[in-house]
């Protein structure tokens, strides 16, 4: 049995499979010319691999075995900068849910509102908190507190994202319901819309928590406080034991709170 | 049905036993033959080692003890690149479809010849023409003549529709065996007759024998040669439609063969044996 | 709702919220928790209060922003660009079969398994200043103690997410193309890869943005590039400097981010 075959929607088949590979090669050569320019640019190559790497042996090696005669030192640093990120995690939230609902179309007065609170939004999430943190701490001085404040800023801006565009996919169906039922803004906002989206912000609050843990072991590089400030004077010090035992404390701590977040994050799912 | 080819052996099954870990074993010492061009249904309620004796037959499963010969060679006997070739002519079709989802139809097709793809050609996802000719010819005879269908991806058809492609896939392996688990569960009630009617009609066309898992009585005994009602991994029974009489139906399903319909039947999906 | 509803008020009143001791026991944590956190961090409205005019005097001193110094900054952001780019295409490339010997499904020992998922937590447990801060050490600043920095951690990233992705692949496919005689590597190529492929692209994608932010960070360490010229400027109180740094930075991100969200808007 024969069955005729439009020959012509074959060759298409094959004439678009051939044009689809060639595009795949382009991109990838795309892909590969930027990589070469910018390898040239940061001057990555082998040899400077090849020098750096006895280099990086000896710093290995100095810094081993570790000294975990300070771990009692670094105790208060690592509770500090958890109190850090707890803080830079919690207060925010009180800022970005208003913020959000003035920034979400479907919730905003009007639309003015809503694109020069997203401005502000997008600033405060666009600036790393390490930035934050280092202009602060040339305002209000060395220590944990401008840290906090730090994380605070970065934290408005990426919750404020997070929670508007949790707002913004609410069904219109319920609000409109409410409306009609008489409802006023508020309790528009506070019956149809938050139970919806506090899943979402839950997990995505969850999520910054993580951030924040992380971010903040490193705010000690400019002086704000916590592990990160002890990490700087020992390598500014040359103790390298020291050094590693800090870093074992942070890769611990931070595993830790990833498995707490995840043990959090399916409670609310 | 043809007489002459009613003569070979296809299949060949002695001794076959499989068992997962220490538990009790999901098939034991199943001896079976089929010949060519018979349309045989494994028959019985999930869990009773359908799918594990079905993925024997071509050692997806690899038997704890026992032969399998398909078509006189014993796959136990093969090397690994032998084990490949033999499959490249047991088709196999499934009841989840297992298509690539986003790949297109024709390439989910022409999957069916990897088998025998260069090594350059896989490498760089690059069928030759013929290929694609096949992979047409195959969707065409699985009826899915719509050849606008041909480049969508595999996730925007209907159960019916990936079903045939699958169909279509085995079909390009140009198989002399057809293995079929559970091959209508996933489909609604219009769609199970034709394809059922599809596979028939391939099987009598080609001479190929089917080997296919079933829980619905119904179409087993309309579509059937022979019957094979499997219950804690052994045969209970195993003779044409017409001998499968009530008091047997009570006795591999564990209830009442009026209490049987489709309804009840429908709700049952066969697990993967794992 | 034919009948007239029968109020079950027990039920309700279980579904509202009750104080149990646990309960109250969790909360006194909490506030207690807070009230350290407070207290530790030396968090006060007065410090708060009397910082404030520091901060808004610090802005003052930001403004206007000094233009003329927009284009010595050309060179810095085209550094940190360079870093973004080729640690993300190192990384991503190293991070492929990383991933495949993390993910439990296709790894093919226990024993390679675990130590390589070991190795990713390690590096993406610390975070790339961090690491940057060591590769300064060890081969002097610049760009390329960055990019090394860079390329750590996002091969421990995206090494874990890929792995996870891979677990997840149908296995359906997989065994179908078994069942047709191919080979490990073709069911691998034909079956798997098209399912991991939409989002390894979209996670390198992510990471290039992720990692052009932190090349800017990564400046304060020494390591080149935007960052650099900022920190100089804040540490030596420049601030209108500062400020036109700050400004095409964020020009940057923005831009950047914008382009891969489009690009990944193409891929899905």
């Amino acid at each position: 049995m024969t069955i005729a075959v439009a020959s012509g929607v074959l060759d298409a088949v094959i004439e678009e499979r051939r044009v689809s590979r060639r595009q795949y090669a382009i991109i990838g050569m795309v892909v590969f010319a930027a990589a070469l320019w910018s390898a040239w640019g940061t001057e990555f190559n082998v040899p400077k691999l090849m020098e750096g790497l006895p280099h990086i042996y000896a710093l290995g090696e100095r810094m081993l075995p570790p000294d975990f005669s300070i771990l009692k030192d670094l105790a208060g640093p690592m509770i500090e900068t958890l109190e850090m990120a707890l803080l830079g995690t919690t207060i925010p939230i009180f800022f970005a849910l208003p913020l959000a609902f003035l920034a979400a179309v479907n919730t905003a007065p009007n639309p003015l509102v809503s694109i020069i609170v997203r401005l502000f939004i997008g600033i405060f999430r666009t600036v790393p908190e390490l930035i934050w943190a280092m202009v602060l701490v040339t305002a209000v001085g060395l220590g944990p507190f401008p840290g906090v404040l730090a994380l605070v800023l970065h934290t408005i801006g990426g919750l404020g994202k997070f929670y508007y565009e949790a707002i913004e996919s609410t069904d219109p169906g319920v609000m409109e319901a409410m409306q009609a039922a008489g409802a006023s803004r508020f309790k528009v906002i506070w019956y149809g819309v938050m139970p919806n989206v506090l899943p979402v912000m839950m997990s995505s609050t969850l999520f910054y928590w993580e951030y924040n843990n992380r971010a903040s072991t490193v705010l000690g590089l400019v002086g704000a406080g916590g592990i990160g400030l002890a990490l700087t004077h020992a390598l500014q010090d040359f103790r390298y034991p020291e050094v590693v035992t800090c870093l074992i404390l942070i890769v611990l701590i931070l595993v830790i709170i990833d498995r707490i977040s995840a043990f959090l994050r399916g409670k609310i799912i | 049905m043809n007489i002459e080819a009613d003569q070979t052996t296809m299949v060949e099954v002695r001794n076959l036993t499989k068992a997962y870990g220490s538990s009790a074993p999901a098939i034991e010492d199943i001896s079976l033959s089929f010949k060519k061009g018979e349309f045989i249904v494994l028959l019985g309620p999930s869990g009773v080692g359908k799918s594990t004796l079905l993925r024997c037959l071509n050692f997806l499963v690899r038997p704890t003890s026992g032969i399998v010969k398909i078509n006189g060679q014993e796959l136990g006997a093969l090397s690994k690149k032998g084990l490949l070739q033999a499959r490249h002519h047991i088709g196999m079709i499934f009841q989840e479809f297992n298509l690539v989802n986003r790949m297109s139809v024709l390439m989910n097709v022409m999957c069916g010849r990897l088998g025998t793809l260069g090594t350059w050609r896989a490498l760089t996802y690059n069928f030759s023409p013929e290929d694609h000719e096949a992979a047409v010819r195959a969707l065409v005879r699985a009826g899915l003549e719509d050849q606008e269908l041909y480049l969508r991806r595999a996730d925007t058809l209907s159960g019916g529709q990936k079903q045939r492609v699958a169909i279509a896939r085995m079909l390009i392996q140009e198989p002399k065996v057809i293995l079929a688990d559970e091959p209508i569960a996933s489909l609604d009630v219009m769609m199970r007759a034709q394809i059922m009617d599809l596979i028939k009609d391939i099987a009598q066309r080609d001479g190929l024998t089917v080997v296919m898992s079933l829980h619905q009585l119904d179409v087993a005994k309309n579509y059937a040669d022979r019957i094979i009602a499997l219950a804690q991994g052994q045969v209970t029974f195993d003779g044409p439609p017409n001998e499968l009489t009530d008091a047997v139906i009570e006795r591999v399903f564990n209830k009442p063969a009026d209490e049987i319909d489709e309804e009840q039947t429908v709700e049952i999906t066969e697990a993967p044996a794992e | 709702m034919s009948n007239g509803p029968v109020l079950n008020e027990a039920a309700l009143r279980a579904g509202a919220f009750k104080m149990t001791p646990l309960r109250m026991g969790v909360m006194l944590i909490a506030v207690g928790v807070y009230w350290t956190s407070i207290k530790g961090t030396e968090m006060s409205i007065q410090e708060f209060v009397t910082g404030f005019p520091a901060i808004v005097d610090l802005l003052r001193q930001m403004f206007p922003p000094d233009w003329a110094y927009l284009k010595r900054l050309g060179w810095p952001v085209i550094e940190t660009l360079q870093i973004g780019i080729i640690s993300t295409v190192v990384a991503s490339i190293l991070a492929l079969p990383m991933a495949f010997l993390a993910a439990k499904n296709v790894s093919p020992h226990p024993i390679v398994y675990l130590p390589v998922r070991l190795f990713l937590t390690v590096c993406r447990g610390v975070s790339e200043i961090i690491w940057a801060l060591l590769f300064v050490v060890a081969v002097g600043l610049g760009p390329f103690a960055g990019v090394i920095a860079l390329i750590i951690y996002c091969v421990g990233v995206i090494g874990k997410l890929l792995a996870e992705a891979v677990e997840a692949v149908d296995p359906g496919p997989l065994e179908a193309m078994s069942a047709a005689g191919a080979s490990r590597w073709k069911v691998f190529l034909y079956g798997a890869w098209p399912q991991v492929l939409p989002l390894y692209l979209s996670y390198c994608l992510y990471y290039w943005d992720h990692n052009t932010r932190q090349a800017v960070v990564l400046g304060f360490v020494g390591a080149g590039g935007v960052g650099y010229a900022l920190f100089f400027n804040i540490s030596t109180y420049y601030f209108e400097k500062a400020m036109m740094a700050m400004i095409v930075l964020v020009l940057m991100i923005v831009v950047i981010d914008r382009f891969c969200l489009y690009l990944r808007q193409k891929i899905i």
